[in-house]
């Protein structure tokens, strides 16, 4: 992983020339950091690295979605993403899956969901989705590892 | 949408098979609409409903034939939805015999996803012509992608979850009656265990039925009564098709508001006088609440969170007087503008007294920037909405009026 030396916002745009391929590899939720440079590698698009203060946020924008991969202490602590489509939930939840997996369950089946807007709090990790058609918006994060003074609010 | 008490009947799902109903051909020989033949009854919390019993969240019944033939289906307890184009209908809640196909659709909304099959059916909305229009067939399980409650097994949509059954969501099938003719929806071609993306023609993609219509083809007005404070057990009111094209759709003292390329409009928001927030601005039947802001910014409350899904509301903003806003609705380029004041409540004592027809609902964007005008915006007023690609009196779409 490039560290960044300078203050404020370094950005670092590389372009990749490549095949969009659907079955792409995201960051992992709690995971070190090196699960991002797996999309880089694997990514279409666009990648972006934005140094704020306490965290930094990898940026990765394809033809459908922009993914933010939000890292501190060289750990993914929340990912954010914007699109036509989201990316895969199923790998940036990594380990905690089956337990959100859980948790939709348990709320879809003893008092249906809203169409937009849903959370769904699982025992580590909060999952909030939003938008409309053509415009999905969501944020996955860990509450335990949000550093100090970052808000969920602050992940978009 | 918010839960409002249990629905029982899961059994049933509220379709009945119409033989002999007139697939096409039974209107009028020019195929223009006669009067009130372009009308469907919306119903929020009717008594009669086993699916759709959510609060704030409106419902009609369509009719749907096999190709070319008068054997129907017509099916209730379907969300009508501007925030979205096309038909989408649970395959449990379908007993029309349809055809094996290898189309796959993944489509994806704010709060869930459908994967299921794609079908060109007879579609009937109202006393309309009947249209030849391919629709979405929701099916966890279609081609192995999903297991019956919607868990990944090949997960050809990428998600932790896909829409599962009518009892899960709390509607039969979805009618996307948005300003888009097309879905935006993700097609592919199946084999029984197997999907690879496809490029799918227009012609067979989900969409819009309102725009193949002969006549009222150019929009939908939505027309809710007004609501009072206390709230409603129930409501009726009517989703009229097509603009200026019949003599119960002449709009009338409207502001015509153009959408962007996401069917979305400019909102500035006045948290308090003298502030005002630029935002992005949806109009949508298919969210049961007026959602923005946040709590800390706004210093509204929350209702209180419960262990118990059935009786969590956090969710929603819980003020301990009724809160009073204002905001201005322009066109996605910045005119033209319409003011609007809308109010806030805490809704647990009309929640509590039965209530499925509640103004002044609101709660939390989980987006900052976002300002989505659901449900409550539409009582009391008329709401038109313009096809893209169509023209009407009010000019072309995709645009927003009231």
């Amino acid at each position: 992983m490039m560290r960044h030396r300078l203050a404020l916002e370094i950005v670092v745009i590389v372009s990749l020339i490549a095949i969009v391929d659907l079955q792409k590899t995201w960051a992992v939720l709690g995971e070190p950091a090196s699960s991002v440079e797996t999309d880089r590698l694997a990514m279409a698009g666009q990648f972006k690295m934005i140094q704020a203060q306490h965290y930094t946020i990898q940026e990765i924008t394809t033809s459908d979605v922009v993914v933010k991969e939000y890292v501190s202490g060289n750990t993914v602590f929340a990912v954010a993403w914007r699109g036509r489509r989201p990316p895969d939930l199923t790998s940036i939840l990594g380990t905690y899956l089956q337990e959100y997996q859980e948790a939709s369950a348990a709320a879809a089946s003893t008092g249906p969901r809203r169409r937009r807007g849903t959370r769904i709090q699982a025992l580590h990790v909060v999952v909030e989705t939003g938008g409309h058609a053509g415009d999905v918006r969501g944020r996955a994060y860990l509450p335990s590892l949000l550093p100090p003074g970052v808000t969920p609010e602050l992940i978009q | 949408m918010i839960y409002q008490g249990r629905a029982a009947v899961l059994a049933g799902l509220a379709v009945t098979i119409l033989l002999g109903c007139g697939g096409s051909g039974d209107s009028s020989p020019s195929g223009s609409s006669g009067a009130g033949s372009n009308v469907l009854t919306i119903t929020i919390n009717p008594s009669s409903a086993a699916v759709c019993t959510f609060a704030d969240t409106p419902c009609t019944q369509i009719t749907i034939c096999q190709p070319g033939t008068s054997t129907c289906q017509t099916i209730s307890d379907i969300l009508v939805d501007t925030g979205s184009s096309g038909l989408r209908i649970f395959a449990t809640a379908i007993t029309l015999p349809l055809p094996a196909v290898h189309i796959g659709e993944c489509m994806y909304f704010g709060g869930g996803t459908d994967w299921g099959t794609v079908h060109t059916v007879d579609v009937i909305l109202g006393k309309e012509p009947a249209v030849s229009v391919p629709i979405q067939v929701i099916d966890p399980t279609f081609a192995g992608q999903y297991t019956s409650d919607g868990k990944p097994a090949s997960n050809i949509c990428g998600v932790a979850l896909v829409d599962s059954a009518p009892s899960q969501v709390g509607f039969n099938g979805i009618l996307g009656v948005g300003v888009f003719q097309f879905d935006g929806g993700f097609y592919y071609n199946c084999v029984p265990l197997s999907c690879m993306g496809a490029a799918v023609p227009h012609s067979q993609q989900v969409q819009n039925p309102v725009g193949l219509l002969p006549v009222d083809n150019n929009g939908v007005i939505v027309a809710l009564p007004s609501v009072p404070v206390s709230g409603l057990p129930s409501l009726t009111g009517s989703l009229i098709l097509g603009i200026g094209t019949a003599s119960n759709n002449q709009p009338s003292g409207v502001t015509v508001l153009p959408t962007d390329s996401l069917g979305r409009i400019v909102t500035h928001f006045h948290p308090s006088p003298g502030t005002s927030i630029q935002e992005v601005g949806i109009i949508d039947t298919g969210s049961s609440l007026l959602f923005f802001g946040d709590s800390l910014s706004l210093s509204i409350p929350l209702c209180p969170s419960d262990p118990d899904p059935l009786k969590d509301l956090s969710f929603l903003y819980c003020p301990p007087s009724p809160l009073h806003f204002s905001a201005v609705n322009t066109g996605s380029s910045g005119s033209p503008s319409s003011p609007v004041n809308f109010q806030i409540i805490d809704p647990r004592p009309l929640l509590s007294a039965g209530n499925g027809v509640i103004n002044n609902l609101g709660g939390p964007t989980f987006f900052a920037g976002t300002f989505d005008w659901g449900l409550p915006f539409f009582f009391g007023r008329k709401v038109y909405v313009g096809l893209n690609g169509k023209n009407s009196v009010l000019g072309p779409g995709p645009f927003l009026a009231y």
